[in-house]
């Protein structure tokens, strides 16, 4: 599981479904989830919130990914790589914090990450968490 | 509605503790007293009916004051309309089935037994002897005895703890029954997260010293996360294959699989974990 901090910078509400936009420094995450600020305190602009995600929802990219409908593209570098014979774990550095990815040990072959190389990683809004910092009442 | 408060010196593992509580149970609910091994949920229990005595305490029973130490008020065991079920049965060994329900009656009415005999299952071994039974069909009819007494309170200290798994979920069917049909305010010592997810509606964390009113069961885990998709379950297997580790987990009466990064910290059988998912992304299909 990967957690980042992050701060609420912004919120769109329909109905009972909410479009958050959090910072994570200067990265911007959009995140879509069921609720809003009236029966989720934590969803207000300015609170402190952790992002979770899975490290087999992380994908990654070489080049600019312009022609890639997902909101959430930040650039990263690779860390280091844990090889297995299926999977291989690529651990990133994104915005001064370390996340991993999994990913199928073919695809890792077949673009042939080096330790230092700049990436783009790529994550769906509906596939990030929010999680409150402090626990409030939802 | 049972408004409880209490304080008693304890002795647990780790030392000397003052258990000390104050709780409101609302009339009617099926509720949880949930905490570690030695945090005094079974003792709470015993105060409220009246087998042990708290350092000082006040009880009251829909209205009826059962305890109040600064008063020097204090009900005896059998003034307390109490069942007491307990995970060993306690049953008479030298009555048959039918007489140790009857024995539980203050009015002996034989329609009534009939009753409780159909409800938990117990007609057709009604003539037997507790040894006779297997463990399920014991604590079925300790169940039967304990509400042969017309309680206004249930006490069910881990009742099924000892029961196969089916043999469980077929007894908490019947607990959910007798709870929705008869209203009888019951307070159910268990360990069983999936159980107390099941059939109660409040719990009571005992956290060592302190008792913790957390409302729904669901509180007692992250609701800070806001995946909509979140189930508690338990570790039954972990196995490593490459870089990543299979969790087998049970989900109530349900085994699932899940994958996770061996990087992610060590799993357990028998840790407890919260699973979730956002509302996007399950597959649903109706069956």
């Amino acid at each position: 599981m990967n957690i980042l901090p992050a701060t609420i910078s912004q919120l769109s509400m329909n109905g009972n479904l909410t479009w958050v936009r959090a910072a994570v420094r200067d990265f911007i995450f959009q995140v879509i989830v069921i609720g809003n600020p009236e029966n989720k305190l934590y969803l207000k602009d300015g609170s402190s919130i952790e992002l979770l995600f899975n490290e087999a929802e992380v994908i990654l990219g070489k080049g600019s990914g312009e022609n890639i409908c997902i909101p959430n593209q930040f650039p990263c570098k690779v860390l280091s790589l844990a090889q297995g014979t299926m999977f291989t774990q690529v651990f990133l550095e994104l915005a001064g914090h370390t996340i991993s990815a999994l990913l199928p040990s073919d695809s890792g072959e077949s673009f042939s990450f080096q330790v230092g190389e700049s990436l783009q990683i790529y994550l769906r809004p509906n596939d990030i968490f929010l999680q409150a910092v402090e626990k409030v009442q939802s | 509605m049972i408004e409880f408060s209490a304080r008693k010196k304890l002795l647990s593992n780790s030392g000397e503790f003052t258990l000390s509580l104050d709780i409101s149970i609302p009339e009617g609910e099926l509720v949880a007293f949930f905490g570690a091994s030695g945090t005094g949920k079974t003792t709470s229990l015993r105060m409220i009916a009246g087998l042990t005595t708290p350092d000082c305490g006040y009880l009251q029973v829909n209205g009826n004051v059962w305890l109040d130490s600064a008063k020097k008020v204090q009900l005896p065991v059998n003034q307390r309309p109490v069942g007491f079920v307990f995970q060993n049965y306690a049953l008479f060994p030298n009555m048959t089935v039918r007489e140790n329900i009857l024995f539980a009656q203050k009015e002996k009415k034989e329609k009534e037994v009939q009753t409780l005999l159909e409800v938990f299952g117990l007609e057709v071994l009604q003539h037997r002897k507790p040894s006779l039974l297997s463990g399920g069909q014991q604590q079925r009819v300790a169940l039967a005895r304990a509400i042969a007494r017309k309680p206004q309170l249930l006490l069910l200290d881990e009742p099924l703890s000892a029961l196969d798994m089916e043999t469980r979920t077929s007894i908490q069917n019947e607990l959910r029954m007798i709870n929705r049909e008869w209203g009888i305010t019951t307070i159910l010592v268990s360990h069983d997260i999936s159980e107390i997810f099941r059939l109660c509606s409040r719990v009571y964390s005992f956290n060592g010293n302190t008792v913790e009113d957390k409302g729904a069961p669901a509180n007692l885990f992250n609701s800070r996360l806001s995946g909509k998709v979140q189930f508690v379950g338990e570790v039954l297997e972990c196995v490593q294959e490459d870089i990543v580790r299979i969790l087998t987990l049970v989900v109530g009466n349900t085994p699932v699989k899940v994958v996770v990064p061996a990087t992610e910290g060590d799993y357990a059988p028998g840790d407890k974990v919260l699973i979730a998912s956002k509302a996007f992304n399950p597959i649903i299909r109706k069956l």
